[in-house]
C-alpha cells in the first residue's frame, strides 16, 4: 500500500467505522451528512488519520449504501442512530432488478466521490479502505434479515440461491468500482455471521458466491488492492472456514486459467511459479511458459507461492504487480 | 398412569416441532385436540418442552438460528391452535414479561429469538420491538404487572441505555417490583452485575432458564 516503502514503526490500521460523538466534534461533520455528502464524508474519513493517528481510513459508515441504491426505503438516522432500511423491497424473494445506473445512485455515487476526494487528498501516504457488502448482507437488507433467516431455516433453497446470485454483480461491481476510484483496500462486509449462521450453511450457500466474486474482481493491485471478507462462517472443530484456511477464496493467491483484467499487464505468473505473457487485456487462457532454472532454483518451493511471486518481483524488478486470485 | 396413545401424540408433535415439520403442525395438533388430549399438556409437555430441546441443541452449536426460527415457528402455528380453545384461566401464565431492545439499537434477531423462545414457556410477552425508549418501557410495566423487563442490546454504544432503564425503574418506584434481565453480543454477567440488573442470559435458553428462576423467586 505504501509502495514498499518502511516506516519507522509497524502501521496501524483499523478496516472498520471508527466514528465517534468525539470525532465527529472534531472534524466538525457529523451523522448523517457524512452518509449523504462526499466532501463530509471524506472530512470525517480523514479525521480518523489526523487526530487518531491511523494509517488507513474508511470513508463508508453504513451498511446500507448499496440497499439505498436497489430501492430499499433507509432512514438515514442521526449523530446517534445508524442508518437502517425500514421497509424491506423483496420480502417476497420477487426478482431483484439492479438499475442500470446503479453506481450512480446517490448513495453509491457518495462513496465513489469520498474515495476519489481522498485519492486527491491523501492517496499514498494513508491507505484508503473500501467497504462493500456481499450478497449475503444485502439478501438481509433485501428480504429482511428474519425472512431470509427463515427461508434458509425451512430449506427453501432455490429462493435463497436466486437472490444471493442476483446480488453478486451488486458486490462485484462495487469492488471494482472503489478501486477505481482509488482504494488500496477494499473491505467485502458480509454478516454470515457465527452467531447466526453454522459452517454448513456458508459451505453450501456462500462458498461458492465467495468464490465467484473472488474470481470475476480484477483489481487485485498488491501496491493498490487488497481485498478482504469479514465473513468466515463459524470456525469449528474440524469444520474452518477462516480466511487463513486454502479452502477459503480469500486466501488464495495465484494466477491461473481464467483471468479478468484491465491495463496491460506485462506477464503472468501463478502460484507454482509459472509465467507467462497475456494474450489479451479483458481475459487471459494462454499456456504459462516454465521459468528460467536459475530463477526456480533461487525460489522457494511451490508450496510458498507468495516466496516464488515475490522472487520473481525481485529478479525482473517489477515496480507495479497486480495478484489475482483463481477460479477452482 | 400415563394413556401411551397421548404420549404418542406428544412426543409426535414435540418431534415435529424440534425438526421444524411446520406444514404438518397444526393438522397433528388440531388431531390431538379433537382425540380429548389435555390442552396444557400439548402446551407443556409437547410444545414447550420441544423448544427446551431446540435450546439445548441451539446452546450446544448443533443448530443455528435459522432452524432454531423455523422450530418456533412450528411452535407458534401449534399454540395458535390451541390458545383459542383455553377457557379464561386454564392457560397457565408463568408471568409477563416486556421485551425490547434498549434506544438507539435496531438489533432484533437475538431478542425476537429470546421472545419467541420465553412464550413457548409459557410467559406473557409484551414486545416492544427496537430502540425501545425508556418511558415506554416505564410506562408498559406500569399498567401491565409486569414481572420482568427484558433489555437486549447489540452495540457497545448502547449498552449504557440499559442502565439508565434501571435507574429510571428505580425513580418511578418500580425497580423493587420489577426484575430486569439484560442480554445481547456484547452483554456479559460482568456488565448485568456492574449496571445493577437481575441477571444476564448469554442465549436464548439461559434467557428462559433465567425467567423460570426469577419468577419462582418472586412467587
Amino acid at each position: 500500500v505504501f509502495g514498499g516503502r518502511q516506516g519507522q514503526r509497524p502501521p496501524v490500521g483499523n478496516p472498520t467505522s471508527i466514528v465517534c460523538h468525539g470525532l465527529m466534534d472534531k472534524a466538525g461533520v457529523s451523522f448523517p451528512e457524512a452518509h449523504l455528502d462526499a466532501r463530509a464524508m471524506a472530512d470525517l474519513a480523514v479525521s480518523g488519520s489526523e487526530v487518531l493517528g491511523f494509517d488507513t481510513l474508511m470513508p463508508e459508515y453504513s451498511v446500507v449504501q448499496e440497499a439505498a441504491a436497489l430501492g430499499a426505503q433507509v432512514d438515514w438516522g442521526d449523530r446517534d442512530k445508524m442508518p437502517d432500511v425500514k421497509v424491506f423491497p423483496n420480502p417476497d424473494f420477487a426478482d431483484i432488478v439492479i438499475p442500470k445506473d446503479f453506481l450512480e445512485k446517490p448513495s453509491c455515487r457518495v462513496v465513489l466521490d469520498a474515495i476519489s476526494i481522498l485519492r486527491h487528498q491523501v492517496g499514498g501516504r494513508v491507505a484508503i479502505i473500501g467497504k462493500v457488502m456481499g450478497p449475503w448482507t444485502l439478501s438481509y437488507h433485501m428480504a429482511g434479515t428474519q425472512n431470509f433467516l427463515l427461508a434458509l431455516g425451512m430449506g427453501e433453497k432455490a429462493k435463497v440461491t436466486k437472490m444471493l446470485r442476483q446480488l453478486m454483480p451488486v458486490t462485484i461491481a462495487f469492488i471494482n468500482a472503489q478501486f477505481c476510484a482509488g482504494a488500496d483496500i477494499v473491505v467485502l462486509a458480509d454478516h454470515a455471521t457465527g452467531n447466526l449462521i453454522g459452517p454448513y450453511h456458508y459451505e453450501e450457500h456462500l462458498l461458492p458466491i465467495h468464490q465467484e466474486i473472488t474470481a470475476q474482481v480484477w483489481s487485485f493491485s498488491l501496491d493498490r488492492g487488497w481485498t478482504v471478507t469479514t465473513s468466515n462462517g463459524r470456525s469449528t472443530p474440524g469444520k474452518p472456514y477462516a480466511a487463513s484456511e486454502m479452502k477459503s477464496p480469500w486466501s488464495a493467491i495465484s494466477t491461473t486459467r481464467k483471468l479478468y483484467c484491465k491495463g496491460r499487464p506485462k506477464m503472468f505468473i501463478n502460484r507454482r511459479g509459472m509465467r507467462s505473457r497475456p494474450g489479451c487485456t479483458s481475459s487471459h487462457r494462454s499456456a504459462p511458459s516454465r521459468l528460467p532454472r536459475p530463477l526456480r532454483t533461487c525460489g522457494p518451493s511451490s508450496k510458498r507461492p507468495w516466496k516464488v511471486i515475490e522472487a520473481l518481483i525481485e529478479r525482473y524488478s517489477i515496480r507495479r504487480y497486480w495478484v489475482f486470485s483463481y477460479r477452482p | 398412569m400415563r394413556d401411551p396413545k397421548m404420549t404418542d401424540i406428544l412426543e409426535t408433535i414435540k418431534e415435529m416441532v424440534v425438526s421444524g415439520k411446520f406444514n404438518g403442525i397444526e393438522a397433528e395438533v388440531q388431531r390431538a385436540v379433537d382425540s380429548g388430549t389435555d390442552l396444557n399438556r400439548l402446551i407443556n409437555d409437547a410444545l414447550i418442552s420441544a423448544m427446551d430441546i431446540v435450546g439445548k441443541r441451539f446452546a450446544d452449536s448443533e443448530i443455528y438460528v435459522p432452524e432454531m426460527l423455523v422450530s418456533a415457528k412450528t411452535m407458534k402455528l401449534g399454540l395458535d391452535i390451541i390458545k383459542p380453545l383455553l377457557q379464561s384461566g386454564e392457560a397457565e401464565h408463568r408471568g409477563t414479561i416486556v421485551m425490547g431492545t434498549v434506544k438507539g439499537d435496531l438489533h432484533d434477531i437475538g431478542k425476537n429469538l429470546v421472545t419467541m423462545m420465553l412464550e413457548g414457556a409459557g410467559f406473557r410477552i409484551i414486545d416492544l420491538g427496537v430502540d425501545v425508549k425508556i418511558e415506554d418501557l416505564i410506562d408498559t410495566a406500569k399498567k401491565e404487572e409486569v414481572d420482568i423487563i427484558g433489555l437486549s442490546a447489540l452495540l457497545t454504544t448502547t449498552m449504557p441505555e440499559m442502565q439508565n432503564v434501571i435507574e429510571a425503574l428505580e425513580e418511578a418506584g418500580l425497580r423493587n417490583q420489577v426484575k430486569v434481565i439484560v442480554g445481547g453480543a456484547p452483554i456479559d454477567q460482568g456488565f448485568a452485575d456492574k449496571i445493577g440488573a437481575d441477571g444476564f442470559g448469554a442465549d436464548a435458553v439461559e434467557a428462559v432458564q433465567l425467567a423460570r428462576k426469577l419468577i419462582a423467586e418472586s412467587h
